[in-house]
């Protein structure tokens, strides 16, 4: 028996969401209720399939072609096979698609996705078959409520990038609750963002050090906001980009990487120094220029060699920070 | 420039509906780092859309890769093989 297209009423994701709003933690875990979990992030899946916001369609190519699909074409619909809730995402262009990227074929169900060629007609994907796929690395699939919220059950327009538009992860200082989740063994899956850069690939070999690199993230943030009840925003931006390289450091082909790790050991020896006060009412005026050029150090191979380099733009970071930093009276 | 923007920051936090009374001369500091943070998220966003789109947001982004891999691991196959139709 194949999986059957099945349609999800406004009124099921109503209720759905009304499930997910009554979540008691902020942190749940897969396998609490599989079924519910996978429901979410199948409709997280397919919210973001074929618009601005889908990390996958890069990676599905068209056989032919041999180039990416366009986006737009991609079009997910919600299945059920033998009690698992899942999505397939078919592509408007072609019915010969290949996938290039390590362990994307790890989370497409081969045995309804494929042609006889290799090639492939659908992406049929289970969240509940991933789950047990991400254990067998000993990585726990969650949900975390207020991503959630903010994302599938915030209301956004699918055909905006909305991810790229606002602030919330720099606002909730979103790095140290990613970094708790990581210390613990645990990856989120709430959409394409979680499902092709951290879970397809996922490998136990390098979650020892992810978790121990995640630790002191976390354990660095937790200190420098160990007295604010509410940080600035001026505040927020050294963790932020502690948080962007540790999310690399957190996807598999940057797994273990020395340049990841050795731009994270300037920023936490950098957030140490309390340069930016994280209580005093402060106005940001700026975003750092230097926060891309921080990024792309992290992404350059052997940068660990030359680390003049990269302190001297994490120094340029703060100062940027502080230049832009209008202190009001506390 | 910096009086104009402060003193923008100053009519957010008068008229903040943190505050229960305009006229309370005290607002409380939470307050008052929420009205500069509301402020400041204003304030940078122009800033802010200029760095690329990669770097932001839990879309995080997927370091650069273009892998050609077309095979599934051992692992996964053997979790599928247990899904069979």
């Amino acid at each position: 028996m194949k999986p059957t297209v099945i349609s999800f009423s406004s009124k099921e994701i109503a209720n759905l969401r009304g499930k997910y709003l009554h979540l008691k933690n902020e942190v749940t875990l897969f396998s609490d209720d599989v079924y519910f979990s996978s429901q979410v992030a199948s409709l997280g899946l397919a919210r973001e399939v074929g618009t601005v916001n889908d990390e996958l369609a890069r990676f599905i190519f068209d056989a032919d072609s041999k180039q990416p699909v366009t986006q737009s074409s991609l079009k997910a619909d919600f299945v059920e096979w033998r009690g698992l809730f899942g999505i397939k995402i078919n592509s408007s262009e072609t019915q010969r698609m290949t996938l290039r990227t390590k362990g994307f074929y790890d989370v497409v169900h081969p045995e309804f996705s494929f042609n006889a060629d290799g090639t492939l007609h659908s992406l049929y994907i289970f969240p509940e078959i991933i789950n047990r796929i991400a254990k067998t690395h000993d990585v726990d699939l969650v949900l975390v409520k207020t991503w959630g919220m903010n994302s599938i059950f915030g209301g956004f327009d699918p055909s905006k990038g909305y991810y790229q538009t606002n602030f919330w992860e720099i606002e909730n200082n979103d790095s140290i609750k990613f970094a708790d989740l990581v210390r613990h063994g645990q990856v989120a899956f709430l959409g394409t963002h979680d499902l092709i850069a951290h879970i397809a690939g996922i490998d136990k070999v390098h979650w020892p050090l992810l978790k121990a690199n995640a630790d002191r993230v976390y354990h660095a943030i937790r200190n420098y906001f160990i007295v604010t009840q509410k940080p600035t925003i001026a505040s927020l931006i050294l963790p932020y980009t502690l948080g962007v390289v540790l999310d690399d450091l957190a996807q598999p082909p940057s797994y273990s990487s020395l340049n990841h790790i050795a731009v994270l050991d300037e920023l936490i020896l950098r957030l140490a120094k309390n340069e930016i006060t994280p209580n005093q009412p402060t106005l940001l005026t700026e975003f750092p220029k230097s926060f891309q050029t921080i990024i792309d150090m992290s992404r350059t191979p052997e940068i660990q060699n030359t680390p003049e380099r990269y302190r001297s733009v994490i120094a340029s970071l703060v100062q940027e920070v502080l230049r832009s930093s209008i202190t009001g009276v506390g | 420039m910096k009086k104009v923007l402060l003193g923008a920051v100053n009519l957010i936090v008068a008229g903040s509906p943190f505050v229960a009374h305009a006229e309370v001369p005290v607002v409380e500091h939470k307050q008052k780092v929420e009205a500069y943070n509301f402020a400041s998220l204003k304030s940078i966003e122009g800033s802010w859309l200029k760095v690329a789109n990669a770097c932001k947001a839990r879309g995080f982004n997927a370091s650069p890769v273009e892998l050609v891999d077309t095979s599934i691991s051992s692992g996964a196959a053997n979790i599928y093989a247990e899904f069979k139709a």
